[in-house]
């Protein structure tokens, strides 16, 4: 089977660019920081190797699955705004687009060099991570859990800034964009949401009833479109007692009956794919040059 | 190969193409002139399906390009005239990527990659960096890549833009051996000097119109027959005037010293025999000949406009 001709010829242009060294060199070096910090600083205050300890490592994994979809966030949209913005300002979008790759193939090629940086970046962290493992608590499969979930936020965080490179000409503000509308995913459905809470609390207290617990309804699901609620629900269910997100969202109404909200991680990383796949097809589209404006 | 009808396309209120018409037959490298924001890259950019037109129809190689999208892709091979490089990618490595973006793989594709780069002449840079090349040698690596697939039609879009003299002279050369191998090329230029040489046939546009279109040698005696014919004689300048007077199809002439230019609406044949007259009757005839118009004195007729009249109909509301 032959490649996506754009994902090879990314790939061999990654390959020989120092950048991608760089980045991978100094994600890890966060890593073992963390993991040395971890280590080093409950020595310290504990005693090397005390028996029954096991929060200390736990908290490690914790911070470097954050600090991985955190570097995701940083990366991917810088990667992926520029991807096609680049090309129409390098002046090599037109030759590609009279070649017979049409304008989905080219953004499919894009994002599957981007994700391979995350695959990248995931696979190389590995060793890293798995220092926990030695103390228990956390097997095989929630690595390996971490790292789908990884490339699910990349799929979602690049296709997103693909998204912005079609729509903006200049990469400068198609970076910016990307930025802008991942922390509105990010932060924002999180504060709509709080706000809505807000409000119903407000609406129960005019109406006469105070201290009582608000309900906001499906306002809840947009959370399902935020990749930081994802890793919290999926980190906190490997080290925690697995009710960590349900306890959140029950705090702003009753899902503890709610298949979407009990199964969160899962149903958040299907919904934001489909959403991926939405963004890709709408970038296509707006890519091609024949459409009707 | 290219046939365009009624081809019209609007930006906003401004009409960049306005029921352009033209026709470039098979095997012509057919040279496209026009001045600075004529629509030349409009029309072209339509060609190659990197544009859609408001109304009209493009037909290349018998195929309607709004319908058969695929196949005309196939069928040209673009040449824009901006050359973009990717960096950290070789010569042949940039031609696989192209040959692979239409579908050709493996042993085709390198025998595919070498034999262009061989007709373009850069088979020893097929190592090299796309971005150490010089400009010439990356508009030749363009040339390379818009043949990759083996198209039929080629379109260039001002190729010669920022290259040297020599460069360019090299360029139009390898466009002709093309062509002599039976390319049909559309080459875009506003420097008709540039095309004059080496097209077989031009089509001038101008404000989204063709103002004239055909075969280079039937523009050039048209233009020439229109032209008066300039006789020099050594001495007996009446007699000649007179002489030239009796003749039926001497519609005017004017005498400056020992020179006459004489409106003559016979054909070359008719021309041949009216020198003959001229020295039967023993004038000393020194020379006889159209007065001479380059292509370039057309275009600049043909694409002459009284800005300054249009500017103060517009300001003053006529």
């Amino acid at each position: 089977m032959n490649l996506n001709p754009v994902f090879d010829r990314e790939i061999k242009r990654n390959c020989r660019s120092m950048k991608i060294s760089w980045i991978v060199f100094g994600c890890n070096l966060v890593l073992g920081m963390i993991a040395v910090i971890s280590f080093l600083g409950e020595g310290v205050i504990h005693g090397y190797m005390q028996a029954g300890r096991y929060r200390m490592p736990i908290r490690c994994y914790m911070m470097m699955g954050y600090a991985l979809f955190l570097m995701v966030s940083l990366l991917v949209p810088g990667i992926t705004a520029g991807s096609v913005s680049l090309e129409r300002e390098k002046q090599t979008l037109d030759v590609l687009l009279t070649t017979n790759l049409n304008p989905w193939k080219i953004i499919t090629g894009k994002l599957e060099a981007s994700l391979s940086m995350v695959f990248l970046l995931a696979v190389s962290a590995m060793p890293a991570v798995a220092l926990v493992m030695v103390f228990g608590g956390v097997e095989l499969w929630d690595l390996l859990a971490l790292v789908g979930l990884l490339v699910v936020s990349g799929i979602f965080i690049g296709s997103l800034g693909i998204l912005c490179s079609v729509i903006f000409k200049r990469t400068t503000l198609a970076t910016l964009m990307a930025y802008v509308l991942l922390i509105f995913f990010v932060a924002g459905t999180a504060a709509i949401v709080m706000i809505g809470s807000h409000i119903k609390v407000l609406q129960l207290e005019a109406e006469g009833m105070y201290g009582g617990a608000s309900d906001i309804g499906p306002l809840i699901y947009l959370l399902l479109l935020n990749p930081f609620a994802s890793f919290f629900s999926l980190l906190s269910g490997q080290v925690g007692n697995g009710r960590e997100m349900l306890d959140v969202c029950n705090a702003l109404g009753d899902y503890s009956g709610n298949f979407a909200v009990n199964h969160f991680a899962a149903f958040s990383a299907g919904i934001q794919l489909v959403l991926s796949g939405g963004f890709v097809a709408l970038a296509g589209a707006l890519m091609n040059p024949l459409k009707k404006r | 190969m290219l046939k365009i009808e009624n081809l019209c396309r609007q930006f906003g209120d401004f009409t960049a193409l306005d029921h352009l018409n033209m026709q470039v037959d098979k095997g012509e490298l057919f040279g496209f002139v026009g001045p600075n924001g004529a629509g030349k890259t409009t029309t072209i950019r339509i060609i190659s399906g990197l544009l859609r037109a408001t109304s009209g129809e493009v037909w290349v190689n018998g195929m309607r390009t709004s319908s058969n999208t695929k196949k005309l892709k196939e069928s040209i091979g673009y040449v824009p005239d901006t050359f973009g490089v990717y960096d950290n990618l070789k010569v042949s490595e940039y031609l696989e990527f192209f040959a692979a973006a239409y579908g050709i793989y493996g042993k085709k594709a390198s025998s595919r990659r070498d034999e262009v780069l061989e007709k373009v002449g850069l088979l020893p840079q097929r190592e090299m960096m796309v971005d150490t090349l010089s400009r010439g040698m990356q508009q030749r690596l363009c040339l390379a890549r818009a043949l990759i697939h083996h198209p039929q039609f080629l379109v260039l879009d001002e190729p010669g833009t920022g290259l040297d003299p020599r460069t360019r002279r090299a360029f139009r050369q390898t466009l002709k051996d093309l062509c002599e191998e039976g390319y049909t090329i559309l080459i875009s230029s506003h420097i008709l000097t540039e095309l004059s040489d080496i097209c077989t046939s031009i089509g001038i546009i101008d404000m989204g119109k063709m103002v004239l279109q055909g075969q280079i040698d039937e523009i050039m005696l048209s233009i020439e027959a229109a032209n008066p014919l300039l006789i020099t004689v050594f001495k007996d300048v009446d007699k000649a005037a007179e002489l030239l007077r009796r003749n039926p199809l001497v519609t005017r002439i004017s005498i400056d010293k020992n020179k006459i230019a004489a409106h003559f609406t016979g054909s070359r044949e008719e021309e041949a025999m009216l020198l003959r007259d001229l020295v039967e009757a023993q004038i000393p005839v020194v020379s006889f000949m159209r007065e001479q118009t380059s292509l370039e004195t057309l275009f600049f007729h043909l694409t002459e406009h009284d800005e300054e009249v249009s500017v103060f109909e517009f300001e003053s509301g006529i």
